[in-house]
């Protein structure tokens, strides 16, 4: 189950609303490399995983996924405060306004609504520590780009604390993979069977 | 929010993140004995400090709560950038 704790694993203090940029961000709450989707993918995988560690991983790296959720819904909440509707229509967030006013809804930049077809869960460790690889570089990739879009150093800096936390549970899935390869008992071939599905008999490690 | 309440917040969020870091690493390293032995270290600093936020009125847990009136919803939400 979880608990919740009332902060944000890193601070967001924007003092300058600006409605054009929190259309672009939104992309990492609902868009196809977004946190809702890290967040659902790693604590959906985890189920089907043969080894505790992988278990383990996937759960706490999930649970991480769920407080950037948090971080990326608070710098959209703090880019759209007090807006005026001159300022609603100039930036383009009007499109966004007319359906959520200034609530938070997982959408793409595009406007595609989030949907579990982002996420993978292939219930086979070697598939879901690839996606999981590539999931975190996608992440990367996308805070690189809202960094290539804002010089402001408020929203600069959560955003390169979560970009860098992406940096770091790829490595982590990395370390996993391997242990999903030497948890494995025939070395010469990782396809021989699906220790989540195809040995039940046998104990977790 | 006052500075020296802010200074509490930082370092709140520094031991947590090394909690974080830590967790990360044991979970792929569950025999690692000196890590282990670190993450409890840092495990007592942090639960010190996590109580001195619930006796100023910003429990940071539910449960935490110790006031007469029930801080956990009054107190600010972190995304109101007074104290997050």
């Amino acid at each position: 189950m979880w608990i919740y704790e009332k902060k944000l694993q890193f601070p967001v203090k924007i003092k300058n609303p600006n409605p054009k940029l929190a259309k672009i961000i939104i992309s990492q709450l609902g868009g196809p490399d977004g946190e809702y989707g890290a967040s659902m993918r790693y604590l959906s995988q985890r189920f089907s995983m043969p080894d505790r560690r992988i278990v383990g991983m996937l759960t706490d790296v999930g649970t991480e996924e769920i407080s950037h959720v948090e971080m990326v819904s608070a710098i959209l909440y703090q880019l759209t405060r007090n807006l005026s509707p001159e300022e609603i229509k100039a930036s383009g967030f009007d499109t966004y306004f007319v359906d959520h006013t200034a609530g938070i809804y997982p959408v793409s930049a595009a406007g595609v609504p989030y949907t579990a077809s982002y996420i993978g869960v292939k219930g086979d460790v070697f598939a879901d520590l690839h996606e999981d690889l590539a999931a975190e570089q996608k992440a990367r990739v996308t805070y690189d780009n809202i960094l290539r879009l804002t010089d402001d150093p408020d929203v600069r800096e959560p955003i390169k604390f979560l970009r860098e936390r992406e940096i770091v549970h790829y490595q982590r899935f990395a370390e996993c993979l391997g242990i999903a390869q030497e948890a494995f008992d025939d070395k010469k071939n990782f396809y021989l069977y699906n220790p989540a599905f195809d040995c039940g008999c046998k104990g977790k490690r | 929010m006052n500075e020296q309440f802010e200074n509490m917040m930082i370092r709140v969020k520094q031991l947590e993140f090394v909690l974080v870091e830590l967790n990360l690493f044991l979970d792929s390293h569950p025999n690692d004995a000196e890590a282990l032995a670190y993450y409890k270290q840092i495990r007592d600093e942090h639960a010190t400090l996590a109580a001195k936020f619930a006796e100023c009125g910003m429990p940071l847990t539910a449960g935490a709560s110790v006031g007469q009136k029930w801080d956990w919803v009054m107190s600010p939400w972190p995304w109101e950038s007074v104290c997050n």
